[in-house]
């Protein structure tokens, strides 16, 4: 069978197009959003450095919402939302919020939790933007932005509000 | 032998562990049982092998980080090869890339390695 590089779908230059996917709480389904990520990125024509991070943020926001929103609870699911904008890809990833996310993180790698919690840390160092609520309704929802240029790519000038967060590297 | 399970091989002093291709919470158990059974063989540097692993989340990057611990505090020198640029992206992130020293693949870590133990 030949190979074939033609996209299967036409994302639009001039509307938002959404596409929502529920995944059950178990760890292991992050990789369809992930991978769902994947293929709306390359057919927006992200590099491939920046799919990369973008597969990274997004596993790791479902497996947030998985472990710790949800509980791995097999009754609760969690909601992705991905929305292609001529410029941008936003991803919002939303649990049901079983435990409510913390208003800060502990720094992540302790050894008494096995060197884990690297999950938001390198969310809020892959993507342009990151925003973490808690939805009206219950639930926790970690909103994330990356942009088609890189806000230190693009030409425009100085304009703070795109970067990422970046940790304090004073101390 | 299940799909994600850690390999482990020794050639003399060097000891290698082949990670699958998913990298997660679920591979430490045989990444530790692996480790340990090169631990007890006294090998005096370990090689991480990464060539077959497509994806690594942060609960695997973690594991990494725990092994290289270890294996540091046994007096080993660790040598990594066969991670995508990505996952060598993440572990300057995470601080690992100055507690372990990156191979180009697994003849350059054997060499290396038996440099350091001759």
């Amino acid at each position: 069978m030949t190979e074939t590089s033609e996209p299967q779908f036409k994302i639009s230059k001039h509307n938002s197009e959404r596409v929502e996917i529920f995944l059950p709480s178990t760890l292991g389904y992050e990789k369809v959003a992930r991978n769902a990520a994947q293929a709306i990125a390359e057919e927006m024509g992200f590099s491939p450095d920046r799919i990369d991070d973008l597969k990274t943020a997004v596993a790791e926001a479902c497996m947030n919402a998985i472990e710790h929103g949800n509980q791995e609870s097999k009754a609760a699911s969690v909601t992705v939302l991905l929305t292609a904008a001529k410029e941008q890809l936003e991803i919002s990833v939303a649990d049901e919020g079983l435990t409510t996310m913390p208003a800060e993180f502990p720094t992540p790698g302790r050894v008494e939790e096995d060197n884990r919690g690297w999950g938001m840390f390198f969310i809020s160092q892959l993507v342009d933007e990151v925003e973490i609520t808690r939805l009206p309704k219950g639930g926790n929802q970690v909103r994330m932005v990356i942009f088609l240029t890189p806000p230190d790519e693009s030409s425009k000038p100085a304009d703070q509000s795109h970067q990422p967060n970046q940790p304090d590297h004073s101390k | 032998m299940a799909k994600g399970d850690v390999l482990f091989r020794q050639e003399g002093t060097l000891g290698l562990l082949d990670f699958p291709r998913d990298v997660t919470a679920q591979t430490r158990e045989t990444a530790y049982s692996a480790y340990n059974e090169l631990a007890r063989a006294k090998v005096k540097t370990l090689a991480l092998n990464f060539d077959s692993t497509d994806y690594m989340n942060s609960a695997g990057i973690g594991l990494v980080i725990s092994l290289v611990e270890d294996a540091t505090q046994a007096g080993r020198k660790v040598y990594a090869f066969g991670l995508a640029s990505h996952y060598r992206k993440l572990f300057n992130m995470v601080g690992l890339m100055e507690r372990l020293t990156l191979a180009s693949d697994e003849t350059d870590a054997k060499t290396r390695a038996s440099t350091a133990t001759s």
